[in-house]
């Protein structure tokens, strides 16, 4: 065990060299989560889509509208429609499944790892706080793209194993691609609310707890929306309202309601880097807590100034 | 242009009504192996963690090489290497994969022979999951994340916890080393011998103020023992009541004494009761701590304010 006697290389590494390597090992953390919700839901939506074979017959002439309080459970208009069918089944479901997912993330990846104490050996590395927020957003936003990617391909695949028969109006696979990776900006929405609620509140299970109450009005105030008057005057305010799959099926990406949903992820991501830069981390303090030194009735602190000797 | 690499004024931190450090004026000069030493709760992660701009302060000021911690933490950073003191690492990476991390985000990449060397001489195998590490090795790849950037400043809490004395021994030499180089370490710990072999200055804080600033030499040139003495005949209480001799512990024929003066009259008054073996133990800071400043001095300091235990 000898003395160390290697000359110093210096070799400079630049910020965006940071950026892309701190996004590379994120994604990396989370491949087995990709794939994992990736294929399982691809699964579930290549297997719905497949099965409408089987229910088209069964569904000619029903009319689920009739039963208005279906309406809580999400959007059944044409059910009886191929799009219809898959809208109900698959792209109601889709962005609330992947909604939890990235609460869970959102969440965990400034919260969570505050918690752990994992954060810490990162945060002394010079890399900026905004720089750490972005990139978190980033690897959650690539890898909701990328599960995304799989169950678009898996709809796909499905939509072209179904025989000739079946009636699929004016539905396209290419429609059912689009409709799948157009729930992106919701589902980051509700990624970058984890986010902004993970870097803002003391605790990961406060923050979560929150994300996921606002999912939850959000869903079924939407759903709602149509039966109670009230609802529907604040309807703007429930971010399901920004995306429908059968929509998207028929008639394409709605543009306005994509770019309200990034447009509040992006304040949303705003508000995310203003509160951890001003956060205490590893103390569980909210951003803008400060702790006030004890003052006694004199004014002076309460605990006697000491001299501290060097 | 100032020496100090290290410079704190009147730095305070509460944590809501709980007190963190109080009015901490600290000074580490460049090139030295500075201990920061103090009991579990003094204030040292704390600190620590205000240089590193990981909780900011409530009051005072923080500088590195003459930059704000607060409003230049990331042109600090780029020069200094922190080990936390509680390591927590991603469990599922491997541990060459970490260390690939921590560089990719530092300015200067590692040179990565002494990397191989570090690990090497810490006998650390990088190639393993970081969640099959045993408590000991996560620390070891914490050092080597923390030393392989050869960083101008490395700031170490608790370096050596949880490592095999064979493997402190080695941090500890190559903490010499980095000494030698010009380098400069703030050295936190409550482990007496390992402070008293590396460190040049120790500073001395607790209840979150630093009591004292003082050279190795002055701190080591303290006699003081621990012994731990078994009998045959248990002494009869009082016997060791000696100016500098302290009894700790009494149970089972066995007694605790701390000594700082009056070693040779115990060892007298000891023999006729057949001392049947006979340990010193390793002291650890907080007794040399008390054993300088002890309880009046603190009773002192509440009511007239810290005089820094300059008697001592």
């Amino acid at each position: 065990m000898g003395k160390i006697t290697v000359e110093k290389e210096v070799v400079t590494v630049t910020m965006e060299e940071k950026m892309l390597k701190l996004l590379y090992y994120e994604l990396r953390a989370r491949r087995w989560a990709m794939v994992g919700w990736g294929l399982g839901l691809a699964i579930f939506a290549g297997y719905v889509i497949i099965l409408f074979e089987d229910f088209s017959a069964q569904l000619s002439g029903f009319n689920i509208e009739d039963i208005a309080v279906y309406e809580f459970l999400g959007d059944f208009a044409d059910f009886s429609t191929f799009a219809g069918f898959v809208s109900a089944e698959v792209f109601i479901f889709l962005p609330v499944l992947l909604a939890v997912y990235t609460i869970i993330n959102g969440t965990g990846t400034l919260a969570g790892e505050e918690e752990s104490g994992r954060l810490e050996p990162i945060i002394a590395l010079p890399l900026p706080r905004w720089q750490l927020v972005i990139t978190k957003f980033l690897a959650l936003a690539v890898a909701i793209l990328v599960i995304l990617a799989i169950v678009a391909l898996a709809t796909v695949i499905a939509f072209y194993t179904l025989p000739d028969s079946v009636d699929t109006g004016s539905v396209e696979a290419a429609d059912l691609a689009i409709a799948t990776l157009a729930t992106w900006p919701l589902i980051m929405f509700f990624g970058t609310l984890g986010l902004f609620l993970g870097a803002f509140f003391p605790t990961r299970r406060s923050a979560a707890a929150t994300a996921t109450i606002v999912l939850v009005i959000g869903y079924f105030g939407n759903n709602l929306a149509g039966l109670i008057n009230f609802l529907g005057d604040i309807n703007f305010l429930f971010p399901f309202k920004y995306y429908s799959g059968r929509d998207t099926l028929l008639n394409g990406i709605n543009v306005e309601d994509t770019l309200i949903m990034l447009a509040a992820s992006a304040i949303l991501l705003t508000l995310a880097v203003l509160s951890f830069q001003r956060r205490n981390v590893t103390v569980g303090d909210w951003p803008w807590q400060r702790a006030r030194i004890p003052v006694s009735d004199e004014g002076s602190t309460e605990i006697p100034s000491g001299a501290a000797a060097d | 242009m100032s020496n100090n690499v290290i410079e704190t004024q009147g730095l305070t931190v509460y944590y809501g009504k709980h007190r963190g450090i109080v009015d901490l004026d600290l000074k580490v000069n460049k090139g030295e192996v500075f201990g920061f030493l103090g009991p579990n709760g003094a204030g040292k992660t704390t600190t620590l963690r205000v240089l590193m701009d990981i909780i900011r302060p409530t009051k005072g000021k923080a500088k590195i090489f003459g930059l704000d911690c607060q409003k230049q933490g990331v042109k600090i950073r780029e020069r200094v290497a922190y080990l936390p003191g509680e390591l927590s690492l991603p469990p599922n990476m491997r541990g060459h994969q970490f260390l690939d991390m921590v560089d990719a985000l530092r300015v200067e990449r590692s040179d990565s022979k002494f990397r191989g060397e570090l690990c090497e001489r810490l006998n650390f195998d990088a190639s393993r999951r970081i969640r099959d590490y045993s408590s000991g090795n996560k620390q070891k790849l914490g050092l080597v994340a923390s030393l392989m950037g050869r960083s101008e400043l490395l700031v170490l809490d608790e370096a050596t916890i949880g490592l095999d004395p064979l493997v402190q021994q080695t941090v500890l030499q190559i903490i010499d080393e980095t000494r030698q180089e010009g380098r400069t370490i703030f050295f936190c710990s409550h482990i007496l011998s390992e402070v008293q072999s590396v460190c040049d200055r120790v500073g001395i804080i607790r209840d979150g103020r630093l009591i004292k600033v003082e050279s190795v030499d002055t701190l080591t040139a303290q006699p003081f023992h621990r012994l731990r003495m078994r009998f045959e005949v248990m002494p009869e209480p009082g016997i060791f009541v000696l100016d500098g001799v302290r009894e700790l512990e009494r149970a089972d024929n066995t007694l605790v004494l701390e000594v700082q003066q009056n070693l040779s009259t115990v060892m007298e008054l000891a023999a006729p009761y057949k001392i049947l073996g006979l340990e010193t133990e390793p002291i650890t800071l907080e007794e040399v701590f008390l054993a300088f400043y002890g309880k009046n001095n603190r009773r002192k300091r509440s009511s007239h304010g810290d005089n820094g235990g300059e008697n001592a």
